[in-house]
């Protein structure tokens, strides 16, 4: 089985919880830090000996929200087991809150090279719909700040929010532009379960744009950021030149990664795996000598392949189908049946050209309804149902 | 209590039938017949007190759930009144319309009918109906008032209310309370008294009718019958006249209530036999026994169950069909008044068409189906049977709607027209009568039940009927208003066949049968439904109603925009394969038509009864 080469760390805490965040954290809970810290090291003690990796992401939560010294603390922790290589991508996520400070220093001095900002806009009253605590000048202190640390940065622009317009987003596109990020993300506003945002809109004190209005937001999007030479090369992600995220396509690719921390999920020799969602069970579970992990599963080969078309299907340029039955052993028919791609190119979804599966522009706005539908095709069998029609989601 | 003195049937001992008293209760719903039942058990001593299990003849659980009587059966009681020991049996009879030929057979075996009302709700629409069909047997009647023990009891009124509407004297009532056991022994003995003895001629060849039947999985059909003449012992070889069945009796005897052998049963006595029959199809209610070789006349008024109300059953997953099968086939052999043939559907796949002697039948059957059989069924919206007279002059019965021809092959479109009586309090009449004349009911009467009480007879196609005129009119009267109905006949109407059609195709299982006029708000009704439950696709869909070639109503599912949610990082990918597994188990309930996919919720809530009017509004 390959090594992993990439590596997840979770970091849980938060100032509060933002409205529509589902995310595994602890807001104002400070105080388990220390616990946390002992729990990771604890995780971490199953690295023997210290693996080579190209990638490194600390994500959250708000990493940014550790103070200096844990920080300082979980770097060493990671520093001891993991070696980025020479020309490795290490990521920590930030708050524009958090920045400038004591935090810049410690920054400076690690390995980490890339920062991912949350700034989600730049418009006062979305902020403050979404629950950010930052405003416009802190943003530009963060961004002055971020530029001084590190040579790439990310910032993540949320778009259909409740009170947003095309205008507002027009706006947050061009100001995001403005700071010269190395890389965009854009997210469109989502309602999940357990969220504020949610129970609000079940009692229609908020409500969803129209999926016309939310494609009128990504197309917008999609359009300036070309404009001014952001690659789209994932169905969210925009990047310059060179300026993709590593890290973020290992996931994609299917390739082995490791994941600490609490609801972090991670992959290997072919077991998917995801840590205990809840900060405290997972903090009792491991330093209580437990498996930090809640739930596994392993996967066929099928499943893996799957996986790679699926997931390979949300990067722009696509699957590179050569490359794909080399790694995977299973030829593209052998998985989804000619006829599905037959109808999909037929409806403007898909293309395959030389060698080469990939969503059209049109298709993209639908990757959804063709991953989901790869991903439920049951293995040919002798009682295996015929696949059924392509249109159904 | 001192004067009645009770014991157990005694084993053996034959009364003449001068000393049996074969009878039934028939009541409204709620008004006590069951806790009557029962006291009447535990009074003569057929039951002790303490083995009193609250209503103990509706022994099957849904009876029992849902507070009514299915089927008939039949207790055999003995008691000791004024020093004279009599039989008494008690025919239990259902109370409602839907089962009005089993309510027919059960009178004619008996003579007389105890018509039970409740104290504080008084005569309803069934305790009309089901007293009428007593008179028609010429069954005498004793008026009993019960729940007297009620503090908001009104007896006197209730009394005058009996003699107004049933012409029954309001001094001939027998007051009781079932629950609280008062009055019983004066019914008892009013039972002996005023009740004739059944005329049975014992030494004439044996002619008994079946009144009921049940099927018992190691025995075979018990059948249930009133010895009018003659009598039967074991060994007897007997004959069923109408169905031309042969058998040997294994054994016979009494519900007590509990199944009790004994050596003969003679003339006027009620009780089982078992004859090793394993269907009961061959032991059908209403046929005659007699024996092989000397066979008695058969009695009259045998006929076959009439099945007024259809709709189709499919199982929700296709796998489940043989399942499906199974259980109807066990039902049927329970219940030969329930029929069943496979139909298929576009739209539900495989499935069957079943045949209901009414709505609360179909009801029953259903729960029974879930409830027993622990399938998931679609069930289509309920049609009542039709006749079509074409233009070659041919009449057919058309159970379904898609089995009705093109309009231009229809000499003649008939419906079935049912008599529904109504009683309400005066201040709701507007409204009731509004209801019946939007459902173009033709007034057949009014007249007061009490002073404030009005009864309103109409005639109505029993289509409204099944749609949704018992809910409506039970919130248009608060509760207050009843209704019963009973079958008078086909009549001619402008009736017309409504379809739905999604993207090009016909939805079989959606297709209706209404009057002209009601075609395009039905059809839009349905139309809209249907929009709101049908989730967006790739492509823009259009829902229609039609009839023949023209469009009544158009709705239009907009194309799906996107679909693509925007996160997904490391975790995302496990979380994002949860939801598509978890669209894919909703996927397996979803019915494709054409390429649309239709949820089997649709189904449901397209066609269950009313919604579509509560929508509308």
């Amino acid at each position: 089985m390959e090594t992993p080469r990439s590596v997840y760390v979770h970091v849980p805490f938060c100032r509060h919880r933002c409205g529509y965040c589902n995310f595994t954290l602890v807001a104002g809970r400070d105080y388990l830090i220390a616990d946390y810290l002992k729990a990771i090291e604890i995780e971490l003690d199953k690295i023997k000996t210290p693996i080579e990796v190209d990638t490194i992401y600390l994500g959250g939560g708000t990493p940014s929200r550790l103070p200096p010294q844990d920080l300082q603390h979980l770097l060493s922790l990671l520093g001891n087991r993991f070696r980025l290589v020479a020309d490795g991508e290490f990521t920590m996520e930030a708050n524009p809150d958090d920045l400038p400070g004591e935090i810049e220093s410690v920054i400076r001095d690690s390995d980490i090279n890339r920062v991912s900002l949350g700034i989600q806009s730049f418009s006062q009253p979305k902020l403050r719909s979404l629950d950010r605590d930052h405003d416009l000048p802190q943003i530009e202190l963060a961004i002055d700040s971020v530029k001084k640390i590190v040579d790439r940065f990310s910032i993540d622009l949320i778009f259909a929010a409740p009170h947003d317009s095309l205008s507002i987003w027009e706006k947050d596109l061009s100001y995001g532009i403005g700071t010269g990020a190395t890389h965009i993300s854009t997210y469109e506003l989502t309602f999940e379960k357990g969220t504020i945002f949610w129970n609000r809109k079940q009692r229609n004190q908020i409500h969803a744009p129209t999926d016309d209005h939310c494609v009128a937001y990504y197309e917008m999007a999609i359009e300036r950021l070309r404009d001014h030479e952001y690659a789209h090369y994932e169905v969210s992600s925009f990047a310059k030149s060179g300026q993709r995220s590593r890290h973020n396509q290992v996931y994609w690719s299917g390739s082995p990664y490791l994941a600490f921390g609490p609801g972090a999920s991670g992959f290997m020799d072919g077991v998917r795996y995801t840590n205990h969602r809840a900060v405290k069970r997972y903090l009792t579970k491991v330093l209580n000598g437990h498996s930090a992990i809640e739930e596994s599963r392993v996967l066929s080969r099928r499943e893996m392949a799957i996986d790679q078309i699926v997931f390979g299907l949300r990067l722009i340029e696509g699957i590179d189908l050569r490359q794909f039955e080399q790694q995977t052993g299973y030829q593209l028919n052998n998985l989804v049946p000619t006829e599905c791609l037959d109808d999909w190119t037929e409806a403007n979804l898909v293309t395959l050209e030389s060698d080469r599966l990939r969503l059209t522009s049109r298709g993209i706005l639908f990757a959804d309804t063709i991953c989901s539908h790869i991903s439920m095709l049951e293995p040919p069998g002798p009682e295996a149902s015929s696949p059924s029609d392509p249109n159904h989601n | 209590m001192n004067e009645i003195r009770t014991r157990k049937v005694t084993q053996g001992k034959i009364l003449p039938a001068s000393q049996i008293r074969n009878f039934c209760i028939i009541a409204h719903i709620d008004h006590g017949k069951s806790t009557l039942a029962d006291r009447l058990l535990e009074h003569t001593g057929t039951v002790a007190k303490r083995q009193m299990q609250e209503q103990l003849l509706d022994d099957m659980e849904l009876e029992r759930q849902r507070g009514i009587t299915i089927k008939a059966r039949a207790v055999t009681m003995q008691a000791q009144i004024e020093g004279q020991t009599y039989e008494l049996n008690l025919i239990d009879t259902p109370g409602h319309v839907d089962f009005h030929y089993e309510v027919s057979r059960s009178l004619a075996c008996c003579e007389g009918a105890l018509l039970l009302v409740d104290a504080f709700q008084g005569v309803e629409a069934q305790t009309v109906a089901n007293a009428y069909a007593a008179l028609e047997h010429d069954l005498h009647i004793i008026p009993v008032i019960n729940k007297i023990d009620l503090v908001n009891q009104r007896a006197d009124e209730v009394a005058q209310e009996m003699e107004q509407v049933l012409g029954l004297a309001a001094d001939s009532c027998i007051r009781v309370s079932a629950k609280a056991g008062i009055g019983i022994d004066d019914l008892l003995k009013a039972i002996t008294t005023q009740f004739p003895a059944p005329a049975a001629d014992r030494t004439s060849p044996l002619q008994a009718m079946v009144f009921d039947s049940h099927y018992d999985e190691y025995r075979g059909a018990i059948t249930y019958c009133r010895l009018l003449n003659g009598s039967v012992k074991k060994g007897d070889k007997i004959k069923f006249l109408r169905s031309n069945h042969t058998h040997e009796v294994q054994e016979l005897g009494h519900f007590e209530p509990k199944q009790t052998a004994c050596e003969t049963l003679q003339g006027g006595q009620v009780g089982y036999l078992i004859c090793n029959i394993k269907s009961l199809d061959a032991a059908h209610i209403g046929d005659t026994i007699s024996t092989v070789n000397n066979p008695a006349e058969p009695v009259a008024g045998y006929d076959q169950p009439k099945r007024m109300v259809y709709c189709g059953l499919y199982p929700s997953d296709g796998q489940d069909f043989s399942e499906l099968r199974d259980a109807l086939n066990k039902l049927a052999i329970n219940d030969p008044s329930f029929e069943f043939e496979p139909e298929s559907s576009d739209a539900l796949g495989f499935g069957f068409r079943c045949g209901f002697l009414g709505l609360l039948h179909m009801e029953i059957i259903q729960q029974r189906l879930e409830g027993e059989a622990d399938i998931d069924l679609i069930q289509t919206a309920p049609n009542v049977s039709y006749e079509i007279k074409r233009r070659d002059g041919s009449v057919i019965e058309v159970h379904k709607p898609q089995e009705v021809p093109d309009s231009g092959d229809i000499e003649e479109f008939r419906q079935p027209i049912v008599r529904v009586n109504l009683i309400q309090p005066e201040s709701y009449v507007g409204s009731v009568m509004k209801l019946c004349q939007e459902r173009r009911g033709i007034q057949q009467s009014t007249e007061y039940v009490s002073a404030t009480r009005i009864m309103l007879t109409y005639d109505l196609p029993l289509a409204e009927v099944i749609y949704d005129l018992h809910d409506k009119i039970k919130s248009a009267t608060r509760g207050y208003g009843t209704m019963d109905y009973e079958f008078q006949g086909f009549e001619q109407a402008d009736l017309v066949r409504v379809d739905m059609i999604v993207n090009n195709n016909r939805i079989d299982a959606l297709s209706i049968i209404c009057h002209r006029s009601d075609a395009e708000r039905r059809g839009r009704a349905v139309a809209k439904k249907l929009k709101e439950e049908i989730s967006r696709h790739m492509f823009e869909i259009a829902v229609q109603a039609t009839i023949g070639n023209r469009v009544v109503a158009r709705e239009t599912v907009k194309a799906m925009r996107k679909n693509v949610t925007a996160k997904c990082y490391g975790g995302d990918i496990s979380r994002k394969k949860k939801l598509w597994a978890k669209q894919r188990e909703g996927k397996k309930r979803m019915k494709s038509v054409g390429s649309v996919d239709i949820p089997q919720k649709a189904f449901m809530a397209v066609l269950h009864k009313g919604d579509e009017k509560k929508s509308s509004n």
